[in-house]
Formats: structure tokens, sequence, C-alpha cells
């Protein structure tokens, strides 16, 4: 099918979407989607665009009502259509996919039980049929051993695993409408692109229309066609997508795409040769939980033999999807972990080890968690500086003081408690108490990724600033590629707790060698500013250029040659993990 | 928050009649609650006795108060004891983990097997006489839930970053104990002792009424129902002024618990 006929699939007309007794969440919204098109839904946290797809599928909260508009699809206004009606739409005529696969999954049945239950729910087939359907859609969602997950539980599977189960199920009864609400928002970067690749394959083929909601410009840019732009509940702007994010229009969207991470000029900021902190050699090894009684408890190496230096003044970016052993480095050098063998090394390190004031700081990603909520923000960021005994309790708070106004909260924020602010300005709170010691290194463990586009780029700035300011050195540990792009002067990029190619920003982006980091960049899309107001969605490719001479690309896990796997040098301090040739069996 | 939860308001009103009850009878009673006058025995309740008056011809309503102000301090005393040393048990051994807290686990799980009330009634036992056994019998009874709840929380904190930022800052462990662990279990602390206030009242008028609670002529709530038994036809008052002021307490506490509780959580999703 080609969406091109005329009559829409889904028509939202005027739709108001209003809490009991209070305010309008969406205000008079209208769109349609033709068949076969994909289109997208975006805004940021409380833009209203999860409330309307909630709407479709008629799965509001009860405090929320819809108070005017309609939703026609397939002939019947959902707005309005009986509670049976919509059962038998939901999942047979429109399916959902949401964030989090494994709230929607049941732990205690089968893959293939569910699968089969919505199928044989809606349609008169028999279980055989059922199931060689489902067997067959698992296939086509490339699930290597399907006969294998279809009588496995979810748990078993990982995050990825899950959405394309929840993918096939969800297709198995070929749905007209599919709602995808942040489908691989949860997901590493890698096998988002492979989840999102298949599902468009998958609904084209089968000439399903899909509602893609999510907050990831560059994603929406390469899979939907038309994007409708939400703020406040209602419609900013509405078109053909790489109309409205490569050439946006309204004051709006110019914010917002501007938000966006920047790829910086070319040439980096030369640091200064002095070494901070130099890690040699570092393991870190966890002992896991016995999983039965009487077993013995097994140990996961999570960092294995990274070496690495971090000069004055230079941020350093740690990359890598979930699980790579990012996190446990960060928070190996912060103190929160001891090395099991290896050296850390480093005047921040022969500091802290006397009782003076800390050299090393820590943002953490979640900034809720982080901060005690008992405590009102100046003490917050007093605290530093107990131990440094030179000052008076009165000289720390005012200096606690001082650096949340140079943080953007001026001295009205002093005696409030953390569940009174919104998450930029508990992150703010974060970089504040981070900072008020005047650290040496700041281990910064995904401070961005929890926050909306624009709130991510006043904190990035604000990132920028305290370095210029202080001379600081980060440690600057994200998932997201765009976000290093801009602020990295060098990048390492882990993968199964092992550190495979590091190097300048510019080597690693243009010149990747190691096969984890080039499948990496080619995963992750990014918006980049071309002239004035237009903007160039940029879809990677990267070049293979041989290992150098005598060594082979080694890739942590593969059986073969991890004893001798070595990082080599291949270009002015660009590293990558390598194994002998030599060395092979 | 008060307006909209008018059964809290009960509970405080109702609480705040018994412990002035029970400060009245510590200083001063209408009669003497252990003067015997067997001209007087068995009277209805009038303007002279408000409750009327014993098998010994004894003031009920003087009994009452003065029954108040032992129990209210036995379960006083018991939730304080519970309190302060439940709370810094639990908070410890969920703090420092590792053997220290599996040994407390276990003795705690040891405690948590008997009903509370047959522990105490065990312990009162072996205590016998000493004016303190209830005290102490019960708040080694209770002493475990004190210690589980503070614990989980405890535990659940440990995860939380700001305990991480704490490490991160080079604070020792007993600084990040009591500045940070300790003002964030005060919630859950204050919940859990307003119901043990409630427990242990109850189970000290079970214990009166065992007659293992201080010894007659004493009064006491559980002890005053426990001799009425046997007038129960003839002087119906000696039962229901005992019966509804034990009643009463507990809900009023009940009513009080609940209302903290709830509005702790309100703070703590704020």
């Amino acid at each position: 099918m080609s969406p091109s006929s005329s009559t829409p699939v889904l028509a939202v007309e005027g739709l108001t979407i209003a809490a009991k007794g209070g305010s309008a969440i969406v205000q008079n919204l209208g769109f349609s989607l033709k068949s076969g098109e994909i289109g997208a839904l975006v805004g940021e946290s409380g833009s209203g665009k999860t409330t309307v797809g909630r709407a479709i599928l008629r799965l509001l909260s009860p405090a929320l009502s819809v108070t005017a508009g309609s939703i026609r699809f397939e002939g019947h206004d959902l707005v309005q259509a009986d509670a049976g009606i919509m059962r038998n739409l939901r999942g047979r005529r429109i399916g959902a996919v949401f964030q989090e696969p494994m709230v929607s999954l049941n732990p205690s049945l089968t893959v293939g039980r569910q699968m089969m239950e919505a199928l044989l729910l809606h349609e008169a087939i028999s279980r055989r049929e059922a199931r060689a359907r489902c067997l067959d859609m698992l296939e086509r969602v490339r699930i290597s051993d399907p006969l294998r997950c279809f009588n496995d539980y979810p748990g078993k599977f990982s995050g990825g695993m899950r959405q394309r189960f929840m993918l096939a199920s969800v297709l198995s009864t070929r749905p007209s409408l599919l709602i995808a609400d942040e489908p691989t928002t949860a997901l590493d970067a890698i096998i988002r692109k492979e989840i999102m690749d298949q599902m468009v394959e998958l609904v084209r083929e089968l000439g399903t229309t899909v509602l893609l909601i999510s907050h990831d410009l560059a994603m929406l840019s390469q899979y939907s066609d038309t994007t409708t732009v939400l703020k406040g509940g209602q419609i900013v702007e509405h078109g053909d997508t790489r109309d409205i994010l490569l050439r946006p229009r309204t004051a709006y969207m110019r914010e917002f795409v501007a938000a966006l991470p920047k790829r910086p000029a070319s040439g980096f900021t030369e640091a200064a040769e002095e070494e901070l902190v130099s890690v040699a050699n570092l393991d870190v090894t966890f002992r896991t939980k016995p999983t039965a009684p009487f077993a013995k408890g097994g140990t996961v190496r999570a960092v294995q033999d990274v070496s690495f230096d971090v000069r004055r003044g230079e941020v350093v970016a740690v990359v890598g999807e979930s699980g790579s052993g990012k996190t446990t480095l960060g928070r190996t050098l912060a103190g929160l972990n001891s090395a099991t063998s290896g050296t850390l090394d480093g005047p921040c390190f022969i500091d802290s080890q006397t009782k003076a004031v800390p050299r090393i700081q820590m943002v953490f990603q979640d900034s809720h968690s982080s901060l005690d909520p008992q405590m009102t923000l100046e003490s917050i960021v007093a605290e530093p500086l107990r131990q440094d005994r030179s000052l008076t309790n009165a000289e720390r708070l005012a200096r606690a003081r001082g650096a949340l106004e140079e943080v953007g909260l001026p001295a009205s924020f002093c005696k409030r408690y953390v569940h009174e602010l919104s998450g930029g300005q508990r992150q703010r709170v974060g970089i504040a108490r981070a900072v008020v010691s005047h650290p040496a290194l700041v281990v910064a463990d995904e401070p961005v990724s929890a926050l909306d586009v624009s709130v991510q780029r006043q904190v990035l700035d604000l990132l920028a600033q305290m370095r210029s300011t202080y001379g600081l050195s980060y440690l600057f540990i994200s998932h997201d590629l765009s976000v290093v792009e801009e602020i990295a002067d060098r990048v390492l990029v882990m993968y199964r707790g092992r550190l495979v190619e590091a190097g300048p920003r510019e080597s690693i982006f243009e010149r990747p060698r190691h096969p984890y980091t080039r499948r990496l960049l080619e995963a992750t899309p990014r918006i980049f500013h071309a002239s004035d107001d237009t903007y160039e969605l940029a879809i990677p490719s990267t070049e293979f250029s041989d290992a150098p001479d005598g060594f082979i690309y080694y890739e942590p896990g593969s059986a073969n040659g991890g004893g001798l796997a070595q990082m080599v040098q291949i270009d002015q301090g660009h590293q990558v993990l390598c194994t002998p040739v030599a060395g092979l069996n | 928050m008060l307006k909209t939860r008018p059964s809290g308001i009960v509970g405080m009103v109702v609480l705040a009649l018994v412990v002035s009850a029970a400060i009245a009878g510590a200083i001063a009673t209408p009669f003497d609650p252990t003067l015997v006058d067997f001209s007087s025995r068995l009277l209805p309740p009038s303007l002279r006795h408000w409750l009327g008056t014993d098998e010994w011809g004894r003031d009920v309503f003087s009994r009452l108060l003065s029954g108040a102000a032992i129990t209210v301090s036995v379960a006083g005393m018991t939730t304080l004891l519970v309190t302060v040393f439940g709370a810094l048990l639990g908070a410890f051994s969920g703090f420092v983990g590792g053997w220290f807290d599996r040994v407390v686990v276990a003795l705690m799980d040891a405690f948590l097997a008997f009903p509370a009330l047959v522990l105490a009634i065990a312990m009162t036992t072996v205590l016998a006489g000493s004016p303190v056994a209830p005290v102490i019998a019960l708040a080694v009874a209770y002493m475990p839930y004190m210690v589980r709840v503070v614990r989980a929380n405890v535990m659940t904190m440990r995860q939380r970053d700001f305990i991480a930022a704490s490490k991160v800052m080079r604070n020792s462990a007993a600084f990040t104990l009591v500045r940070h662990i300790m003002p964030n279990t005060v919630a859950p602390v204050l919940v859990m002792a307003t119901s043990l206030f409630g427990w242990a009242l109850l189970a000290e008028s079970a214990l009166s009424f065992l007659g293992l609670g201080l010894a007659p002529p004493a009064a006491s709530w559980g002890g005053m129902l426990a001799d009425s038994r046997n007038y129960f036809a003839d002087a119906p008052w000696l039962a229901i002024a005992p019966g509804v002021a034990i009643s009463g307490a507990l809900l009023g506490i009940n009513l009080f618990g609940d209302f903290c509780r709830d509005y702790f959580d309100r703070k703590m999703k704020d």
C-alpha cells in the first residue's frame, strides 16, 4: 500500500482534554493521518503528547476527560464509542507499544501465550494457526530462535528483545493504526536503530498507519513522514517532518532545534600538559549473589584493564551502552567503588587521602535522588566545604549562596527544599554542589540525560561556563553521542567493560576505527546546523580501515585473543583495542 | 490538611482527653482511688460519684483517672524505649549491613516468632513484682517491629544518590548516618510510634486484665474491667467505664496515626 488513499485513517478534530474541574491539558487539537502514513507527535514533557495517544486508545487516567472534539477512526468516533466497540478496536484495529515493554508484558506468562491471547480473542482462528502466525511474526522482527522465545518468559530477555516481542505481538493482528509512545527511548542507540528499522519495514509492508510519539528529533526526522509539534497542549506546527525540523519557521521550533547539541567548530582547545588523573590497568570486579541456595556467587568484571589519563582543564567523555562499565568507571574515580586491581594516580587522589577538601566531585543523572530532601538548598551546597577547617559556618553558607547564584538560582532559593524545584533547577543545585569547593575534576554521570532539550541546552551551557570559570576537568559519562560531540575534548569508547577506542573528539567522530565505535556512530543520527536557519540530518557512514600491521580489531566478548588484547596507537593520541594476529590459534 | 480530614481532629481531641485524664490522675482525683468505704458499695452513677462506686466502695471516676495515669505512662514509656532503641538499632543495622545486620535480623525474627502478648506475659512472670516489669516486657516484645520498619527504610535510602554524594564528599559513615539517613527516617518512625502507643496501651490493659499488671489496689483499666465481671448484672457501670475508656482511647490513637501517615505520605510526594 502507498500513503495515497484520500480518506484519513485517523482524524482528530478540535480535541480538548481537561483535568476534572481544572485546566485544559490539550486544547483544540486537530490532525489527521492518511493510510500508511507515519506521523509523529513531538513536544517536551508536559506538552500533552502522551495524553493524546492515550485519548485515542481511550485509556486516559480517570482524572482526565475529553471535553470537546472528536477522534475519527474507521467510521467510529472514539470519543463517543461505547466500551464494547472500544474493546473490539483496541488490540485488533488499533495497536499500542509503550516505552517500557516490561510493564505491558506479564512476567508470569510465556511470551507465546501472551502473543496468542490477542489473536485468539480477536480472530476466529484455531490455536494451531495462531501459533503459526505468532512464530512467523517473531521471525519477521528478526528473532533468531523464535520457538525458544515463544516458550520462554519475558523476564529472561533484554529490553530490546522485549520491545521486539511487543511489536510482533501488536502487529500480529494486523491493526490499521499503531500508536508507538516513545517505543525506543529506554534502549541503547544500536538496538534503537535496529528496532526502529524493523518497525518501519514491517508497518510499510502491512500498510499500518503509525502515530509515533517521541521527543527525539533526530530519530523522528529519519522515520516519520509528517510531524505535529505540541507545546502546552496546543499545536505549534504541523507538516512534512523534514520541513519542520530542518527548516523550522516558527519561533518555537527554531528555538527547539537550536537547543539541540551543536557540532563545535573544528580544532579543539589545547589542554594543559599537567596530568590530573592517571588510570592504569584498572579492573573493577563485583561479586554477584548466588542464584540458587548453596551455590557460590559469581563475579562480574564491570571494568577490565582500562588505562587513560585526564589533563587539567580537559573534558574526557566516556561513551558506551548500558552495561558497558562507563558508570562504574566514573564511580571508581569518585571513590564510590574500589579498584580490584590497577592504579589510580594523580594530584586528585593524593589530596583526597588527607582529609582536605575533596578534589573530585560528582554530578548524578537523577538529580532528585542525589539531593537530600530534608535539607535546604544552601546547606546541601555548603556540605562539600564542611572539611575545610579554615572557614566558619557562616562563610560556608555564604559561599554556597554564591555558588547557587552562579548557577542561576537567586537568593530566594537558598532556604527552599528539593521538592520545590523543577528537574533543571535540581540539576543546577547538583552542579553548584559539585563546583563550590573548587575541585579539580568533576565526574558527571549522564547529567543531562533526564532533561528536555531546552533544559538540557541550559545545563550544557552551565557546565561549559563552570569549566571556563574554574578551569575544571570533566569526566563526562554519556550514552548520547550528540552531547558528547559538543562538549568533549577526548572520547573514550567502552564496550562490555573494556576500552575499545580512545582519542581526540575529531578522530573518533571523523575517523572511527573499531567496529563497535563505527556501529555506535552509524546508529546515532544527529541534526546539524547547516546555515542560518536550516539544519541537516547527518546519518554518519563510516569506512572500514584495516587494523595496524600485525593486529586485528578485538571485539570484547569474542572468545579468541581476549588475553592478548591491547590498546594500539594508530594516530596522535588515538588508540584502538586490537589483538596480535600472531597470538590467535 | 486537617480541614480535609475531620477524623484527624477527632483523633487529636481524644488523645488530648486521654493525656489530660492521665495527668489529672497523677496529680489529684475527686476521691482517693484506693479509699475503701463499705457504706457506699456498688452505688450507681450520681452527682457525688459520677461513674458510681465499686464493690469496695471506691469511686470509679477517680480510679479511671488514676488508671489512665498508669496505663498512659506504661504505654508511653514503652513507646519511648522502643522508638529510641529500635530506631537506633534499625538504622545502624540497615546502614552497616554485613554480619551485624544478619545477627540483628535473626534475633528480631526469633522474637517475632512469638505473639507479642505471650512474650510479654512470659517476661512479666520473670520480672514479677518490679513496677517497670510491664514496660520492659512490652518494649522487648514490640522492639522487632520498629527495627524492621526503620531498617527497611534505611536500606532503600542507602541506594539513593545523595548517600553516594555524601561518600564522594568524603563524609564519614557516622556523619552520613546522622546527617542524611536519620532525618529522612523521622516520618516512618513517628507513624510507627503512634501505632505502637496504641498497641502498648491495649497490651497493658490486657496484662492487667490477666492480673499481670501493677499489683492491686493500684487502679488500672484492664484490672477494673477484670474486677467488674462478678458484678456485671448489678453494676454494669463498673464494666462500661473502663471498657469505653480503652476502646475510645484506641480509636483516637488509631485515627491520629492514620492522619500522621497520610500527612507524611503527602509531604513525601510533594
